[in-house]
Formats: structure tokens, sequence, C-alpha cells
């Protein structure tokens, strides 16, 4: 079958007219609910059950290890590992959309964190590497959000934020990382940077 | 024109998200009949896309003051968003009615007597390949566009069209 056959055969596919009463209905529903008063939340990530289906999803799914083989083609430069997390990034949000929490990089392993809530899509990204003998670490996540990770035999909790000046902060339990207190996170050291827009 | 139109409609959007339900009644006539159409082509049911279309402007008008970029592809994307959650309800319903929905398909055969051989082939496509089918297909979308609205990269909407095609043309060529 050529393409152009299956083309014809597609606009066979006829949409019945919409009924008039639902379009009004559904027109003084909806106009009801903008005088209700209007959000600026996105409302791309809200679905009607949400809830309960991430919920279930990020309680089954707390850390779920997706093994993810990644070209590792010798010595890669900084701007290089920024744009392969940009990709990663990009990719999971199109798997999770609105509700990925974050994603830990380990070598070829890769471990996604879901959400409990809908994630505003407005919220700024970030990348925290952390230096390790073996495998480097590598955390994606977003701006104000708390993320815990296994290091040195000890579960270390985070959270990263990004400054009004486009600086980053990672906050720990006893330590405070900026780009001019470059502290060590359990003896390894640790850079970020905020992830420019996907 | 095409500029004009933009201009326009971003107008329609601002006063929409000031609160004006004569901007909002303004886009909603606009839009219905593609989202309605775009419902229908994703769950090849009559009342789910009025259903669809419905909540998916309830919606809109609730977080119209969120759009950034293509109002257009924002629309859409919540459309999505809601069909995809009213299938998979769908879905939940039928599992838990199976025996009922047999009794049911083998009695009328489930759909109506209209429901075309290209309506059932697209119905049975995962609903990520019927999405990007129809977006780009139906509703005249690129690559990127459909990306943007089903929020993944443009090289996996290529993929799944592909996919969705070479599934079509089989299902097509069967007796």
């Amino acid at each position: 079958m050529t393409e152009d056959d299956l083309e014809k055969l597609l606009e066979q596919h006829a949409v019945p007219e919409a009924d008039p009463a639902a379009r009004e209905r559904a027109l003084f529903q909806a106009r009801l609910a903008l005088s209700a008063g209007a959000s600026i939340e996105d409302e791309e990530a809200d679905t009607g059950s949400f809830r309960s289906f991430w919920a279930y999803a990020a309680g089954l799914a707390a850390i779920a290890l997706v093994l993810f083989l990644v070209n590792a083609p010798g010595q890669k430069t900084t701007s290089d590992d920024l744009a392969a997390s940009r990709d990663l990034l990009r990719q999971f949000e199109g798997v999770f959309p609105g509700n990925l929490d974050a994603v830990i990089e380990r070598g070829e392993t890769v471990e996604v964190v879901l959400a409990d809530e809908p994630r505003p899509s407005s919220v700024q990204r970030v990348v925290l590497t952390i230096a390790d003998r073996e495998r480097p670490v590598r955390i994606l996540s977003y701006s104000g959000q708390r993320v815990c990770v296994d290091l040195a035999g000890r579960r270390i909790c985070l959270e990263m934020l990004v400054t009004d000046s486009g600086g980053v902060i990672v906050a720990g339990d006893d330590f405070v990382w900026t780009r001019e207190n470059p502290v060590k996170i359990v003896g390894r050291k640790v850079t970020a940077e905020r992830l420019a827009q996907l | 024109m095409l500029m004009e139109d933009e201009g326009d409609e971003n107008d329609l959007v601002r006063r929409a998200a000031a609160g004006d339900a004569n901007a909002f009644s303004d886009l909603f006539h606009r839009y219905y009949p593609m989202i309605h159409a775009f419902a229908y082509r994703l769950c090849s049911d009559r009342m789910d896309a009025q259903e669809i279309a419905q909540e998916a402007f309830i919606k809109a008008a609730r977080s119209i003051g969120g759009v950034r970029g293509s109002f257009r592809g924002w629309l859409y994307r919540i459309a999505h968003n809601t069909a995809t959650d009213h299938l998979r309800a769908r879905s939940r319903r039928s599992r838990l009615d199976e025996e009922l929905m047999l009794h049911a398909d083998l009695a009328t055969g489930g759909k109506p007597p209209d429901f075309s051989r290209v309506a059932q082939a697209l119905e049975a496509l995962p609903i990520a390949w019927r999405a990007a089918t129809v977006l780009t297909f139906y509703e005249g979308m690129s690559h990127a566009e459909a990306a943007r609205v089903l929020g993944c990269a443009e090289t996996t909407i290529s993929w799944r069209v592909f996919r969705a095609k070479r599934e079509l043309r089989r299902r097509l060529l069967q007796p």
C-alpha cells in the first residue's frame, strides 16, 4: 500500500458533527470556570486522575531503576555533559510529563524519582555532579526540589535552589554548597549548574 | 494575514486571561470543532469526544493565565492529556466489566454500524502512536509542533508516526 493509498483511506475517517446542545453546554461550563477565577498554574500537568494514578506510581516507583545504555566515548567536555543532561531530562520529562522529581545517573544506570504532586513547567532545571572514584553521580532535578541519594554508604538528602542571578545553592542537612564556597559532600567534589531551558 | 490572526488571537488570550468571557467565547468557537474532532479521533466515541472536549475547555478556562507560547499547542496538549486520562479510566472500567462488555460486544458489535475499518485500525494503535498520527495527519501539525503538544522529542514523533503508518497499512490490508 503506497503512502497515497494510506492517506486516501485515512481521509475517509469522518468525524460526526458535534451535538449543538453538547457544544453549548461545554461553553457554558467553561465560562463558569472562567468566571470562578483563572489560576496561573500550568493546566498541562493537571489531569483528572493525576493524584490517584501518580500517587500509586510514585509509591511503586519511588526509586525506579531503569537500565539506560549511555555511550561514553572517552572524555567529554563540560558543554557536552550539559547537552547530554538536557537531552536525558527532556526524554524523561516526555515520558513523565509534569511528575518527575529527579533523574539520577550513576555510570550507565539511571534512577527515576517520581513526584507526588504535579510540577509547574516553569520551574528551573538544575544539574548536580558529584565526583566519585568509580563513576560520577549526576542528579538532574528542579529548583526547590529535595532529592535523596546514596553516597559512600550514607543516605544524603539535599535541596538545589536557583538564585535570582542564576547561580545554584545546594543545601544538605549539614552543609551549604555554592560556587563561591564549594564544600565537599561526603568528601566528594561537587559542581552544580542551572540547565538552560529545554 | 497570518500575523494579524496571531496578533488577534494573542489579544483574545490576554483578554480571556483577564476574565473577559466574550474573548474566551471567541476562542472557544474558534477551536471547539478542532478539539472535538481531535478527541473523537483519539477515542472513537461520540459521547466520550463531547465529554473530553468539554473537560478540556473547562481546564483551559481555569488556567488560561498560564498560556506560554502558542495557544493552539497549549490547548491541544490539555485536550491530549484529558483524552489520555479518559481512555485510561475507560480501560479500567472495561477490565472491571469485562464479562459484561464481552456479552455486549457479541450482541451489538460494541460500536455503531458506521464504525469504519479506518476508525477500528486507528483505535487499535497505542494511544501515543494514535495521538502522533492524529496531530500530524488530521490536525496538520508539523512533527516539531506535535512534539511540543505531546511533550516529547521531534524524533519521537517521527518514529511514532512511522510505526503507526506501518501498523495501519498492515491492518487495513487484512481482509
